[in-house]
């Protein structure tokens, strides 16, 4: 067991020793000449598209949750085809966000 | 209001009812620092239109509504669908479109406008009366100076200082649907007669609901960008 233990660990120390080196080895030489020291504020600092950008992809899980107690239709079609059977109108709930999330 | 019963079973009872996104809602999250964080949504509007089966737009109510009025209005509208399938079919965009003219000249004149009704016809053929269907009749305006809400349950007197607010708020919020709100939904259904709700969608929510759903930023752009102090340099870019 130690001896399988041993060979996976070497395995992935000589396979990540060896994805650094092909990294080495893919940058040119004098790449690091070419970087630019003398940036502005606005560069440093982040303009506000990217940061709402960022901030709405920065991980939040907005919970689901029941739509209520109404039994919904799955889309409009379906609740079409529904009202050609019963006779009942469509109502249709139009929102922003989804109904079956918390913040909506 | 979907998870209360009342609501949820009127809603279930007489409409085939269906819920759809129009776009993403806007969420604001502020992290105060020491575990202390406001999520809350910016922005957010609802839609209740009542359609036929073909697809068609009957009738719309804008935003928010307290539970009694939401009720109330949403009788009203299962109550014109029928009348309307009660007209003959080649009429019915003739009688729809005149309809919501004389609702928004009502509420022009800050009147109360036609209203339906279901009454049943009780025919006396033998000792035992013999039951018609319902049918539904419009009852034509009463000349009120005003137009009148359904009188709300009194809130009750237990409730928090939020809550009274937020109580008030959503008052004015039925007020207002119900008026301006109400009036210019009439206009556009009289001037587009029978139209599906794709094509009502956005011009309800920019002109009526105050929110341009083709606009990224929902109208909070100026808000947002216009004090940001780099926005030459990232024009730049």
């Amino acid at each position: 067991m130690k001896a399988i233990w041993f060979r996976v660990l070497m395995g992935a120390a000589v396979s990540m020793g060896f994805s650094s080196a092909q990294a080495q080895e893919a940058k040119p030489l004098g790449a690091a000449a070419k970087v630019r020291l003398d940036v502005g504020k606005g560069k440093i600092e982040q303009p506000t598209e990217l940061l709402l950008a960022r901030a709405a992809s920065a991980g939040f899980v907005n919970p689901k949750v029941e739509p209520g107690k109404v039994r919904w239709h799955v889309d409009f079609d379906a609740a079409r085809a529904a009202s050609a059977k019963s006779g009942k109108p469509v109502l249709l709930f139009q929102m922003m966000g989804k109904l079956d999330e918390q913040f909506c | 209001m979907f998870s209360k019963n009342p609501v949820a079973s009127f809603m279930t009872r007489y409409f085939e009812p269906v819920w759809e996104s129009v776009r993403a809602v806007p969420i604001v999250r502020i992290d105060f620092g020491g575990g202390k964080v406001l999520t809350r949504t910016l922005h957010g509007n609802i839609l209740t239109s009542v359609c036929t089966a073909e697809g068609h737009v009957l009738d719309a109510l804008p935003g928010i509504y307290t539970e009694t009025a939401y009720l109330d209005r949403l009788n009203q509208l299962r109550l014109m669908a029928q009348f309307t399938q009660q007209q003959p079919q080649a009429k019915r965009t003739e009688w729809l479109r005149s309809y919501h003219q004389r609702q928004a000249e009502a509420l022009k004149r800050n009147q109360t406008g036609e209203t339906f009704a279901a009454s049943k016809f009780v025919a006396p053929i033998t000792k035992a009366g013999i039951e018609r269907p319902v049918e539904v009749v419009l009852v034509e305006p009463q000349p009120k100076a005003t137009s009148e809400m359904p009188k709300e349950k009194p809130m009750p007197t237990n409730v928090a200082k939020d809550d009274v607010a937020n109580w008030k708020a959503l008052e004015e919020d039925t007020r207002l649907n119900e008026s301006t709100r109400r009036r210019q939904i009439h206009e556009l259904l009289a001037d587009a007669g029978l139209v599906t709700p794709d094509k009502m969608k956005r011009p309800i929510y920019k002109d009526v609901l105050h929110a341009d759903l083709d606009d990224p930023y929902l109208g909070l752009g100026k808000v947002l960008f216009e004090t940001y102090p780099f926005v030459k340099e990232d024009a730049g870019r």
